[in-house]
């Protein structure tokens, strides 16, 4: 009877076995050619994705507080263009309300995201704070008002200004363990000014999703 | 005596006795031994050793004081590199290696007369930082910033810690913060 390597199950033959070399051998060889196959068609680059939100996005004016916002899903910056997705990642609507990114995969998941912020142009106004946040919000409710937990952010007055050659790239990146089942990342942006003026509007915007586990 | 292919396999020579049932054996043990290994080493490449630890309930920081962060939940850990019970400030490597690391750390509102600056580095076993951060504060927001940065680990054991700075001329809180490390080379 034939027997069975303890990890791979490749088939061999016993002492007891009728003698026939050839077929022996040849079951052998096939089930080592279909694992190794398995083997290679599994030996995939590292699942990462990256979404891209084109077009105006204006900061609420007064800004909502980041810890208690009225409606925490207002301030979600939306996506709209895949540039590259190998990591079975959703890319909610651009909706408000919606806007969420949602690995269906569990894992622990490095992500970065990125704003690019013009300086505020309105005579006489001054910026009291720019913030860019990364939330982890529900994908099975995305317009729940509890304020999704924040995985990192950035928040500080500094203005966008000739030093910046009037334009910042501000860049928030964060590692956090996603469940693949309700949690998603939340892009969220506000912006303070004195007085409030009407909008403070970002325009293109980035975040890019490298998985690191494989659950 | 059978001669061995350079991974390891055994097969017979002409010189050797006639058994094909143990040199089929043979043959088939060494293979399964190696894809298995093969197999384990895809697998751990895609599951990088990282984890994740956070805190939210308040930490006072001295003005012009360096303070260590500390942290009170290991969100994740797939490598045993939290041990907050032990080590409340640091992630410790088990595995040495390139990996990419991040935290971040959220100033309270500051009430003191002077605001002046938010810092924070990343501090690499006992001394030298490898990444650093410096912004102003806020008189009436949160101040909030988030480091990254590629370091190298050469021996296990070796560990990261968040160190911040604060010189606003009296003691500030930071409430939520986060340190994270995930391995992208070996």
């Amino acid at each position: 009877m034939v027997a069975f390597t303890p990890n791979r199950a490749y088939p061999y033959a016993t002492p007891t076995d009728p003698a026939d070399v050839p077929a022996a051998l040849q079951a052998l060889a096939e089930a080592i050619d279909d694992d190794v196959c398995a083997l290679q068609n599994g030996l995939v680059g590292r699942p990462v994705a990256r979404f891209r939100g084109t077009g105006p996005f204006a900061s609420a004016s007064p800004t909502h507080p980041f810890n208690s916002p009225p409606t925490p899903y207002a301030d979600r910056i939306p996506f709209n263009v895949v540039d590259f997705n190998t990591a079975n990642v959703t890319m909610f609507p651009t909706d408000v309300g919606q806007r969420l990114i949602f690995p269906e995969d569990p894992g622990f998941y490095f992500a970065l995201a990125t704003v690019l912020v013009p300086p505020l142009t309105v005579a006489g106004a001054t910026v009291v704070n720019l913030g860019l946040q990364i939330r982890r919000g529900d994908a099975t409710n995305p317009t729940s008002l509890v304020t999704a937990p924040r995985l990192a952010g950035i928040n500080n007055p500094a203005n966008v200004s000739f030093d910046d050659r009037n334009m910042r790239l501000m860049s928030l990146g964060t590692g956090a363990f996603m469940n693949g089942t309700t949690d998603a990342f939340s892009v969220e942006w506000r912006a303070d000014t004195t007085p409030d003026v009407s909008e403070y509007v970002i325009s293109d915007r980035t975040i890019t999703i490298l998985k690191m586990t494989t659950s | 005596m059978p001669a061995v292919t350079p991974r390891g396999y055994r097969y017979p020579l002409y010189t050797d006795p006639a058994d094909f049932p143990t040199q089929s054996q043979n043959f088939a043990t060494d293979v399964d031994t190696d894809v298995q290994a093969l197999v384990n080493t895809a697998n751990s490449a895609l599951a990088a050793p990282s984890a994740r630890v956070s805190a939210s309930a308040n930490q006072n920081i001295p003005a012009n004081t360096l303070t260590f962060v500390t942290f009170a939940v290991e969100e994740y850990d797939n490598a045993a590199m939290g041990n907050l019970g032990v080590n409340n400030d640091r992630l410790t490597f088990t595995s040495t290696g390139i990996y990419l690391v991040e935290a971040q750390v959220n100033f309270a509102p500051n009430g003191n007369a002077t605001v002046n600056g938010r810092s924070g580095e990343f501090v690499q076993n006992l001394s030298a930082f490898t990444a650093r951060h410096s912004e102003p504060g806020i008189q009436t927001f949160a101040t909030e910033w988030a480091l990254s940065s590629l370091i190298k680990v050469s021996s296990v054991g070796d560990f990261v810690r968040v160190r911040v700075l604060q010189n606003s001329g009296a003691a500030l809180n930071i409430d939520a913060r986060s340190l994270s490390a995930t391995k992208v080379s070996n």
